[in-house]
């Protein structure tokens, strides 16, 4: 047997167990922390697909922006609610509903790859057949962002008192955080990368500067919402060109395409970065009211 | 073919100490200990297979050698700095529970895993 | 195949298997610093199985994936620990 077909399948093992046990399991840190796992071990099955634009994502949001959620998922204390076991249907349904719809639309897909502009069949299903998803996704973290907002204003402060260890984790991790953004923007174009990947990257360097006190790096209120906001104008201009040219909506005139591309890139990043940021900061954030209470070390 | 036997070498070596860490990591008793296994030896266990990826790539073909070589040793550059930081931050975060037993509300041992 | 690409694929398995050891740890805690050290551990064997997987499958672009793995894995860490530290 090829050696290949045995990692693949401790590969896949691997990333089933892990997300059974994030299921199944009862405590919520537990679950929390497979989950995590999970999201490190998907990264390297999209690797091991050939699909290194995605294990770029999955890894830059699984490893950052994610876990910044979820860190104040696992911090959160409130009273243990029973966990009431329920007959899995959904799950069920959801299984049978993927199998059948996989039998369907694979094949599909993968006659009319040729047809996409991208040689990969991963790829082409995610970033041409349904690039309409991916404006709207864009569009729905866009509007969570806003709402982000609306709370950050009054709970995201930046931080005092920075410890030197913070302040030096910063200081070294953030250039490198800003360079390799900026590199898997460029690159994009010709290699695995892109605005998305490097948006996730950016909120992780936006996150880490607020945290550690990085004047300017705190995102929230209107200039934030702003910002996320220009970047999924950019695309919806850049869509509607097509049609008030005569064209399809989404259709680039590739005479200019390249260039304008990465310009509206390069703004979708800058908004995916503030967008994310936002809503991981806004949404670990507490009531200050409640913050003095839980010094004082009163029962919340 | 003597490129070869060395850079399997290293990659054995730097696998053994992976694997050695990840045993520290569920067989040490308390944090710090646990953390100084993941601290130390996933480091070194990156380091060296690294240096044995590096030397592959130089072997093969210098030229873009040089470049992925400074790829790989900036992640564990990275590595070595984040894991720092890492502990540094998680092992003074749980001294600090430790010592301020008044704030038990806040504490970090999940109450969750106690309740029946 | 080659003696090195044997090699790199025991590698990648052994190291995975390391992953999975690392699950069981930041599922029994027992407390959230033990389960947040699980996944350090997890970011830097995640970004060694990258560096390697680059080598053996071709990808170069899995090197930038391992970079941004290893650069983020601290974000949680820094995250977790922002409310009380003790230094």
């Amino acid at each position: 047997m090829n050696a290949w077909v045995i990692l693949d399948a401790v590969l896949v093992g691997a990333v089933v167990l892990v997300a059974a046990v994030a299921v199944l399991v009862r405590s919520r840190a537990a679950a929390t922390s497979a989950f995590l796992v999970f999201g490190i071990l998907l990264a390297l099955l999209w690797a091991r697909l050939q699909a290194p634009d995605v294990a770029m994502a999955e890894a830059a949001l699984g490893g950052g922006v994610a876990g910044a959620l979820l860190a104040d998922a696992l911090e959160r204390r409130r009273p243990p609610r029973p966990v009431r076991r329920r007959a899995p249907v959904p799950l069920i349904l959801a299984i049978a509903a993927g199998a059948a719809s996989a039998a369907e639309l694979g094949p599909l897909a993968r006659d009319n790859v040729a047809d996409s502009g991208v040689s990969h069949p991963i790829t082409a299903v995610l970033l041409n057949f349904r690039s309409l998803d991916t404006l709207l996704e864009i569009a729905v973290v866009v509007i969570a962002a806003v709402g982000a907002g609306a709370i950050a204003r009054e709970r995201v402060q930046p931080e005092r008192g920075i410890d030197p260890i913070r302040r030096a984790l910063a200081s070294i991790l953030i250039p490198i955080l800003l360079l390799l953004s900026g590199w898997i923007l460029a690159a994009g174009s010709t290699q695995p990368g892109g605005a998305f990947q490097a948006g996730a990257v950016l909120a992780a360097a936006l996150i880490i500067g607020h945290l550690c006190g990085v004047p300017f790096t705190t995102p929230r209120g209107r200039g934030g919402a702003a910002l996320a906001g220009i970047g999924v104008l950019c695309f919806v201009v850049l869509g509607v060109v097509g049609p008030a040219t005569g064209g399809v909506w989404l259709q680039l005139d590739p005479a200019w395409a390249g260039a304008a591309i990465l310009a509206v890139e390069a703004v979708l990043t800058i908004g995916i970065a503030v967008a994310l940021a936002m809503i991981s900061l806004a949404a670990g954030s507490r009531d200050a009211s409640r913050r003095d209470d839980a010094s004082r070390g009163a029962t919340p | 073919m003597i490129v070869d036997v060395v850079v399997i070498a290293l990659l054995l070596a730097g696998t053994a100490f992976f694997v050695a860490g990840t045993v520290g990591l569920l067989r040490f008793p308390d944090l710090p200990t646990r953390l100084h296994a993941v601290a130390k030896a996933d480091n070194l266990g990156l380091g060296l297979i690294v240096v044995a990826l590096i030397i592959d790539e130089i072997a093969r073909d210098p030229a873009p050698g040089a470049g992925i070589a400074l790829k790989l040793l900036l992640v564990w550059t990275l590595a070595l700095v984040g894991t720092a930081a890492n502990s540094h931050l998680l092992a003074g975060h749980a001294r600090a529970d430790e010592t301020a037993p008044e704030r038990a509300a806040d504490a970090t041992v999940d109450r969750e895993d106690e309740a029946p | 195949m080659g003696a090195v690409e044997g090699a790199l694929i025991v590698v990648v398995t052994i190291l995975l298997l390391c992953a999975l050891a690392g699950v069981w740890r930041a599922v029994r805690g027992p407390r959230t610093e033990d389960r947040l050290t699980a996944f350090v551990l997890l970011g830097t064997t995640g970004a060694a199985l990258f560096v390697v997987l680059a080598t053996a499958v071709g990808a170069p672009a899995l090197r930038d994936a391992a970079i941004v793995m290893v650069a983020l894995a601290t974000v949680v860490v820094v995250v977790y620990t922002r409310r009380r530290s003790s230094s």
